[in-house]
């Protein structure tokens, strides 16, 4: 952060409006104070001085709106975020499975490549990757593409092996999911065959499947308006089969979605739920 | 109403469970408190704080409704945003000044949504987070309090803040205290 820079309800309207006309996008389904330090970040890094800039910038340039809407998204942390959550899936949810044929697994609005890898690795690691169908949306088609690469930065790699280890002393197998291209690591195609990648908006349009054993959908509703939330989240619930789990951050709760969601909490600390 | 927005990092621990005990069980106002932890260590921070203060202490969730004389504390590896809807909001965006959650952010938020019914103190720490946020503050109008560096167990926060933006006061921690314990009044 070089300095402070503060947008005024009145110009964040401004950049809604510009939006909605040149990009046909409504932003209404997100939380309007974090879109708004969104925006503010944006023209930090870009160095505009004004709202004006930035509105004329879209005004002008068609290809300018991809690349906005790209940059403003709220990216994944790293891999194995909060581990003890992983252990809890693999321990009291992966036993669960061993009677399934086809395991399906939903990754709704994925904003990076770090949850997806982890459930990768951990399937893989389970025995369970081979029996799995697992669908990556999102509604940026160049997000979905930088997931597909599964390329991690060597800085990222140090931070989520940390987080490995604290998940099992197993590093190897960790470091054997990957092969290294230039200064990147990537994850093995073995591993990144295995999934669907689709280009889908929870909010509005209907899940790409039914009858999914888990759905992981960490983090991604800080960003939803309530409404918005709870139409995603319903949504995720109506799609489960009986007895599929359903996974939040920690940091959320599924206050005020009791009303159509029927969630039993398997884990009150790592926040995973089982659909009765 | 006013809110009191408190950031600090290394040495500033002490401070904040000295500030915690000796508040008044009848503090009326909520407190925000975001602190530097780290990331891989989910538990017992809050914990620790609640030993010894006299008022509530939470982690908060995301759009948790805010309750006066209640104090939050920032989450392990979540931004913490204040609102004018009085909730708060939690993030995962990219780390600030190598922090999340960072003071630059909380504090930023609490210069947009409280204005001037707000006071921020920024506390001994290793690095300048929260020297921008707290300016952001001052600006809106908020009473802003830096911790003296001559007794900040590490005074590059402070001193990051003093470069950039005049405070209202730079107290040591018991005038810190004292400073709250009348604002009750």
């Amino acid at each position: 952060m070089e300095d402070s820079l503060m947008i005024s309800e009145e110009d964040f309207l401004k950049i809604l409006s510009a939006v909605r006309t040149v990009g046909d996008i409504d932003f209404i389904d997100y939380e309007p104070y974090l879109l708004c330090h969104r925006f503010e970040r944006f023209m930090q890094m870009q160095g505009y001085a004004s709202v004006a800039v930035l509105i004329d910038k879209m005004m002008q340039d068609k290809n300018f709106i991809d690349f906005f809407l790209y940059k403003i998204q709220v990216g994944t942390t790293e891999m194995f975020r909060d581990p003890q959550m992983w252990l809890e899936l693999q321990k009291n949810v992966f036993p669960k499975f061993s009677g399934e044929s086809v395991l399906k697994i939903w990754l709704p609005d994925v904003c990076g490549d770090d949850e997806l890898n982890t459930l990768l690795i951990l399937l893989e690691k389970n025995n369970l990757l081979v029996k799995s169908m697992i669908y990556a949306t999102s509604y940026s088609e160049r997000v979905l593409d930088d997931v597909k690469m599964g390329t991690i930065e060597p800085k990222k790699m140090e931070v989520s092996l940390d987080n490995y280890k604290q998940f099992s002393s197993d590093t190897e197998f960790f470091t054997n999911c990957f092969f290294k291209s230039d200064r990147f690591q990537c994850l093995s195609p073995k591993l990144l065959d295995k999934v669907i990648y689709l280009k889908h908006n929870v909010i509005h349009e209907e899940p790409p499947d039914n009858g999914f054993n888990l759905i992981i959908f960490r983090n991604r509703a800080l960003y939803y308006s309530m409404s918005s939330r709870k139409t995603a989240v319903e949504k995720l619930y109506r799609c489960l089969l009986p007895g599929g789990y359903f996974a939040i951050g920690i940091g959320e709760t599924l206050r005020g979605l009791e009303q159509n969601t029927k969630f039993v909490p398997i884990s009150k600390t790592e926040n995973i739920f089982k659909k009765p | 109403m006013l809110n009191i927005v408190i950031g600090g990092s290394a040495g500033s621990f002490p401070i904040v469970t000295n500030i915690l005990a000796k508040l008044d069980k009848s503090f009326s106002y909520p407190m925000f408190l975001c602190l530097h932890r780290l990331k891989s260590v989910r538990t017992g921070f809050v914990e620790a704080l609640r030993l010894k203060s006299s008022v509530p202490v939470f982690e908060p969730h995301d759009r948790e409704p805010v309750i006066n004389g209640h104090v939050y504390l920032a989450p392990a590896n979540y931004h913490m945003y204040l609102t004018k809807g009085n909730t708060i909001s939690l993030s995962t965006e990219e780390v600030v000044n190598h922090s999340r959650p960072s003071i630059d952010i909380t504090f930023g938020s609490a210069a947009k949504s409280f204005g001037s019914k707000c006071v921020g103190i920024l506390l001994s720490g290793a690095n300048k987070d929260g020297a921008i946020g707290l300016k952001a503050m001052k600006d809106s109008g908020a009473t802003i309090i830096v911790q003296s560096p001559q007794e900040a167990q590490v005074k590059t926060m402070p001193m990051a803040a003093l470069k950039i933006t005049e405070p209202d006061f730079v107290f040591t921690s018991s005038q810190i205290i004292s400073y709250l314990q009348k604002l009750k009044e």
